[in-house]
């Protein structure tokens, strides 16, 4: 798997219920703001205008606002110039997200505020200053959204490993399933310390002495075999970042190469022999000692908003596919669904005679 | 035996039985563990193109009938289909049918025939690092003991 961390993040709103405003536009230096209200997240964002762009005649005005030194909205309306009344109608709306950096934050914050915005249904958006005031509808695909929430999830583990360590990433265009990976391992040492992982083999050195023949027969009749704790790092993004040390249990434990490894040690010459052990069941319990701390303050203000939206967020989209899974079946009648759900047996739904019948 | 369980981040496929429960909306524990799944991951479970593919024969197998397909039939069609492009959908590609040829043969020639399928959903899901989430766990079981170079089935019983 991987995440891409740039792309266009473009919403637009086509079924624009209101929004008229009266010409000229103020300028920039009296104070616009651009104001979303998410009723259904209780979520409102203030976020100063920077830049007013109006070519009213061909029927388009931008406002671009700056959130924080992170993030730029840029809401471009297109619609109606009305010469006689003096207003602009506005009929669709397109809200373009662009991170100034490319951190986990800013990244974080676009994938909020856009997994909100296609959630939530109706969004108000105002600018006080022109009397505009827009309700927008957004609709994007589920999956969509799914993988937005997705990227949001690494983001904010990528935070937290931030926060910890001390260190601000620069993320690159594209997060390898490696890295996400590694990123979740870091991120569950952090803030949960013990945990099962899955592990298919692990390779160990024994030096063949007669210690060595009496450990290995003791470790075959263990099903679970402990192996450290060891000093443990791991390279994120091209920085190491150091772990603390880790013990790890493996689970269902069998010693793959147990006849070679015992024939090796009992040489009893000190010479060094692998012992491959693998978890049937493919998986280890991590224990991780002496790791770094969070700090007790994560976020500021404005990110703490935005994390605390995580369940509802969650929740918004879950009931959607619910609901879009039901709709598949809706309509039809119990004898109707028992019908198409009803599987064929492979051989029956593949196998066609010569007439291009089912045989 | 080279099976799992699956763990917390364990990606996984639904298998035929969990898809469908999903879609009659009654079970309150397959929409519970879906939740759950989406919460801990933020993504939905995966299908395989196997499922999609009984997904569609059922309509498909209706609409050759007499009198259809009518407008309810067509309706969940649409809504079908809008629900498998809103999942990530596996391919059955080259390392899923290595596995699949792998594991037929080694089955006893008696088993059920619900088993092939199954054999099709482990095959995909083993060969893209996948889970299955499916009531039937004694099949996949089986399937589980014949798998090729040790890979493990990671197994969510919903």
């Amino acid at each position: 798997m991987s995440t891409a961390v740039l792309e266009s993040n473009l919403l637009t709103a086509e079924n624009v219920l209101s929004g008229v405003f009266s010409i000229p536009l103020p300028q920039v230096e009296q104070g616009l703001s651009l104001c979303f209200d998410v009723p259904a997240f209780q979520l409102q964002l203030t976020i100063p205008i920077t830049e007013v762009e109006s070519d009213m005649i061909a029927g388009r005005v931008m406002f671009r606002a700056k959130l924080e030194d992170d993030v730029v909205l840029a809401l471009t309306g297109t619609g109606t110039f009305n010469s006689e009344a003096d207003n602009f109608k506005i009929e669709q709306v397109d809200l373009q997200m662009e991170q100034l950096t490319e951190t986990a934050r800013a990244d974080f914050i676009i994938s909020t505020i856009r997994a909100a915005l296609i959630l939530a249904g109706d969004v108000y958006v105002r600018i006080p200053s022109i009397q505009l005031d827009v309700t927008l509808r957004f609709d994007e695909p589920l999956l969509d959204s799914s993988q937005m929430l997705r990227r949001r999830q690494i983001d904010y583990r990528i935070m937290v490993i931030e926060r910890t360590v001390g260190y601000e990433f620069h993320l690159p265009s594209d997060i390898s399933g490696d890295e996400v990976r590694d990123i979740t391992l870091a991120y569950y040492a952090i803030v949960d310390g013990s945990f099962v992982w899955p592990i298919d083999s692990i390779k160990i050195f024994f030096p063949a002495t007669r210690e060595s023949a009496d450990m290995l027969a003791r470790l075959r009749q263990e099903t679970s075999i402990p192996i450290g704790p060891d000093p443990f790092s791991l390279k994120l993004f091209g920085r190491q970042i150091v772990l603390g040390q880790r013990g790890i249990i493996i689970q269902d434990a069998v010693i793959e190469n147990l006849e070679t490894a015992q024939n090796e040690i009992s040489k009893n010459d000190g010479h060094v022999v692998p012992v491959l052990i693998r978890s049937t069941s493919g998986q280890a319990k991590y224990d991780f000692f002496a790791i770094p701390k969070p700090p007790a303050v994560m976020w500021d203000a404005n990110v703490q908003k935005m994390v605390e939206l995580e369940s509802q967020l969650d929740v918004a989209l879950v009931n959607r596919y619910h609901a879009l899974a039901t709709a598949t079946l809706a309509g039809l009648t119990e004898e109707q669904k028992k019908e198409v759900t009803t599987f064929p047996d492979l051989d029956e739904a593949f196998i066609v005679d010569m007439d291009g019948e089912h045989v | 035996m080279t099976l799992g369980p699956a763990l917390t981040e364990t990606s996984l496929v639904l298998d035929n039985d969990i898809f469908n429960a999903w879609r009659y909306g009654r079970d309150q524990h397959i929409r519970r563990a879906i939740a759950d799944y989406q919460s801990r991951l933020k993504l939905f479970p995966a299908l395989t193109a196997m499922t999609v593919y009984q997904a569609l024969y059922g309509f498909e197998n209706k609409s050759i009938k007499p009198d259809e397909p009518n407008q309810q039939t067509i309706q969940a069609r649409t809504e079908t289909e809008r629900l498998s492009k809103s999942c990530d959908v596996l391919p059955f590609n080259q390392r899923s049918a290595e596995i699949a040829a792998y594991i037929v043969p080694r089955l006893s020639k008696n088993i059920p025939k619900g088993t092939l399928v199954d054999v099709f959903i482990a095959a995909t899901a083993l060969a893209h690092g996948y889970g299955v989430a499916t009531r039937n766990r004694r099949d996949f079981e089986l399937i589980a003991s014949h798998t090729p170079d040790s890979l493990i089935l990671r197994i969510a019983a919903w």
